[in-house]
């Protein structure tokens, strides 16, 4: 790779996970409803984040592990692009936090991103930007969720689908291709996946917000919860999706045969399925991981690139694609041909120290 | 997409062994829940000539207006 050459690439990545499996059929929902559920979303066990465990711990195990895997010392670090929507303090955000962590110097720019499943597109485009703006050098990207732990256990919806975990990518210059983008956002659809209580607008209130409530579809939550219209999300992603596919694949001039992997964000079997048929893409090479984890969120994309890293060769032309909460959307083409996937850690201890 | 061709997709989108035919009442049918909703709109989104709304899928009655949402006669 040309040291003179000020385009930015993703050098490695890495995911951790928390350690312990959770069988989704020790749920307190029907036999029937669990097969039936499991049958089309893929998932049977997923990972699920200990209470005093945040987002933060597993993108901290995750960039460790990065690190002593290419051999980088965090004083070389000098920007951090951490992207959660569950931080571990309600301010400042956990950039500063893996900072400190990390052992990263002080002269440094740090950041909090408030997306989650689209997370690491917009990270991985910061990024980028700071890179090839030269004001840094070497930028992590830590993009991660805890959102299982604010989920009801009755709420097969989202519970039956969602994991927990982090992960972490280094993005520097020297890359050979330009990494091109498409981004989709419609700010209207946030009521269709979110948590309505717990910020500014709907303070917690007990007795009020903390109230169990069941829908038409016999999903239990309360309002300090997380709610998922599932059929809106569903829309949204396969209308806004395969056009965004279409415009980064058009940008770097690559037909969909010439691609080697399509990495969806990884919301369920399903949904992966249903965006591969719709863009009749190759089955192979769109990577399914979920089961045994579960959508862990932002890191997703990041989770089923390092599990599959045995098994395939052809990174040179990647697609990534995220989607989620906001409704939010984002592809990106690049080569990671040049990129080192770690093998994916497990983490059962706090990483973060105040 | 023919009626036949279409009544046969259909049980493979409710992973129903239900008898189907196009006047078959959807709320009749034990697998029509919200599993089936989102399998429906996700393959109409492959097939359908104009964009498919939840709410349209959620109003339909029988299995004839879901075809009529398919394709494109509401």
């Amino acid at each position: 790779m040309s040291i003179d050459s000020k385009i930015a690439q993703v050098v490695g990545v890495a995911a951790s996970v928390p350690d312990k499996q959770f069988d989704l059929m020790d749920l307190d929902i029907d036999d029937y409803t669990l097969k039936r559920t499991m049958k089309l979303t893929g998932i049977h066990k997923i990972r699920q984040a200990p209470p005093e465990m945040s987002a933060a711990d597993y993108c901290i195990d995750a960039a460790k592990k990065l690190f002593r895997d290419l051999s980088i010392d965090p004083k070389t670090i000098d920007g951090i692009v951490m992207l959660t929507p569950h931080p571990n303090y309600i301010y400042p955000g956990d950039s500063g936090l893996i900072q400190s962590a990390l052992g990263i110097p002080t002269k440094c720019i740090v950041m909090d991103i408030n997306h989650s499943c689209t997370g690491v597109i917009y990270g991985i485009f910061t990024a980028s930007l700071l890179v090839e703006s030269g004001q840094c050098q070497n930028v992590l990207v830590c993009c991660g969720d805890t959102a299982a732990k604010h989920m009801n256990p009755r709420d097969r919806a989202l519970k039956m689908v969602a994991g927990d975990g982090g992960s972490a990518l280094l993005v520097t210059a020297g890359g050979k291709l330009p990494m091109k983008y498409s981004f989709v956002h419609d700010g209207s659809g946030l009521k269709y996946l979110y948590t309505p209580a717990g910020g500014e607008r709907m303070p917690i209130q007990p007795g009020v917000t903390d109230i169990e409530s069941t829908d038409a579809e016999g999903n239990v939550r309360t309002l300090e919860e997380e709610f998922m219209d599932g059929l809106e999300v569903m829309r949204f992603v396969m209308n806004e999706m395969p056009p965004r596919v279409d415009e980064v694949l058009a940008q770097q001039g690559w037909s969909k045969d010439e691609v080697g992997a399509f990495v969806f964000h990884q919301a369920n079997e399903f949904m992966v399925k249903s965006l591969v048929r719709a863009m009749k893409l190759s089955k192979k090479k769109a990577m399914v991981q979920v089961d045994g984890y579960g959508n862990i969120g932002g890191g997703s994309v990041l989770l089923a690139m390092c599990l599959e890293r045995e098994h395939r060769s052809e990174w040179q032309k990647t697609v990534l694609c995220s989607f989620g909460t906001g409704m939010s959307g984002a592809a990106l083409a690049a080569d990671f041909s040049e990129t080192h996937f770690c093998e994916v850690s497990e983490c059962s201890t706090v990483q973060v120290e105040v | 997409m023919q009626e036949k061709d279409f009544l046969e997709k259909m049980a493979e989108i409710m992973d129903t062994e239900a008898e189907l035919s196009m006047d078959t009442v959807l709320k009749d049918v034990e697998e029509w829940d919200s599993l089936s909703y989102v399998a429906f709109l996700a393959f109409g989104a492959t097939i359908a000539k104009e964009k498919i709304w939840p709410a349209d899928v959620k109003a339909a009655e029988t299995l004839r207006d879901l075809y009529n949402l398919l394709m494109g006669d509401k």
